[in-house]
């Protein structure tokens, strides 16, 4: 009788350490995929964004983002971006795109978007 | 006489000069300095910092990890043919499969395959007009490299490099294709197991990375690997042409 009860406990830590292994995988291989993706998004987003900035005469911080006076072929022009909840908001000649950067990688992470000028 | 008056002059203007410089007037205003910004932007714990200011570029910094950093545990399984993927082209590296606003509008396949005036003056007119190009570019033996020795090849390369830079905010795709039969001839020797996914990517890359290399932004461009076009018996005109770098207009 013990040594079934013993048989049992080592085949309970077995099944689960193995369950636990592969559960681990399953998500950091998700977590690495959600990084990679995050990762682009923001850096498609800096891409945009830097092109406003090299065009931008002038920038205004504001509350949930910024407003640039930016020059473009057509003239003097605004661009906005604002901080939706968990997107970004470029408002650009009465068009506007939400840059979206996928699930939280952490928990609770909230979005953040913030423009400050910075004292020389 | 006159020597006198002269060595008085001098006694006034530099009395004069003293004056002005002691008493700090007229008074040069400080130019203004140049505005700068902190921006930051992204999800808390993860969020990138830029410097910028208006009208120059900013410099920034962010936590993303490398390639081989421990933070990043596993390789994630390649994208499946049909999908429109950042590929790193070398084996082993971390293939992430996404599809981007940006690329909301990028047409796939579904057009004729014309190779021929494609170096000529309608080059930008043509990308305007089909969304699409097919390229007149020619590989080396092992297909990583553009054969830059093929006046057309360089000729081809040089027309899109110049689109991309008169038009700064243009985005491409750069599609890489290899034809049925030239992967079967490889798979004989015991290449290509993947049938020339990877050949395919590759090509894309070449082309990329030699734009890259002129001074186009990476952000601006996207290699994709097609795989294989064709089927067993083709013609060797059909076969040049499955062989083939297209070049895809991104609409924003």
């Amino acid at each position: 009788m013990i040594e079934l009860v013993v048989v049992l406990f080592i085949l309970t830590l077995v099944a689960g350490a193995y369950f636990y292994i592969w559960r681990q995988q399953g998500r950091l291989s998700a977590s690495d995929q959600d990084l990679a993706a995050y990762y682009a998004s923001a850096a498609m987003f800096m891409d945009v964004f830097h092109a406003d900035t090299r065009m931008a005469r002038k920038i205004e911080p504001t509350a949930e983002g910024c407003i640039m006076e930016v020059m473009t072929a057509g003239g003097l022009s605004q661009v906005s971006y604002t901080l939706r909840g968990d997107v970004i908001e470029r408002l650009a000649g009465g068009k506007t795109k939400v840059y979206t950067f996928g699930r939280p990688l952490r928990e609770h992470a909230k979005m953040l978007f913030t423009v400050k000028e910075l004292t020389p | 006489m006159k020597h006198s008056s002269d060595v008085n002059r001098l006694r006034v203007l530099s009395a004069a000069l003293l004056l002005v410089s002691l008493s700090g007037i007229p008074k040069l205003e400080a130019a203004d300095p140049i505005p700068r910004y902190g921006v930051t932007f992204g999800q808390q714990g993860n969020e990138v910092e830029l410097q910028i200011v208006p009208a120059r570029s900013g410099v920034g910094t962010s936590t993303m990890p490398a390639p081989d950093d421990p933070a990043v545990s596993s390789i994630v399984s390649p994208p499946a043919t049909n999908a429109t993927a950042i590929v790193p082209p070398k084996t082993g590296g971390t293939s992430v499969q996404l599809k981007s606003q940006a690329m909301a509008h990028y047409k796939e396949d579904g057009f004729e395959v014309s190779i021929d005036d494609i170096a000529g003056e309608s080059f930008e007119n043509d990308l305007s007009a089909n969304g699409r190009l097919s390229l007149a570019i020619l590989f080396d033996n092992d297909s990583r490299n553009v054969d830059l020795t093929d006046s057309l090849t360089l000729q081809t390369l040089n027309n899109i490099l110049k689109l991309m830079k008169s038009q700064p905010a243009l985005r491409i795709v750069v599609e890489g294709f290899v034809d049925y039969t030239g992967v079967k001839e490889y798979q004989a020797l015991g290449q290509a197991p993947d049938g020339g996914q990877a050949a395919s990517e590759a090509r894309a890359y070449a082309v990329k990375k030699w734009l890259v290399d002129q001074g186009i932004s990476s952000l601006r461009i996207t290699s994709v690997g097609k795989g294989t076009r064709g089927t067993d018996g083709d013609s060797e005109e059909q076969r040049a042409k499955n062989r083939r770098v297209d070049i895809v207009k991104v609409t924003p």
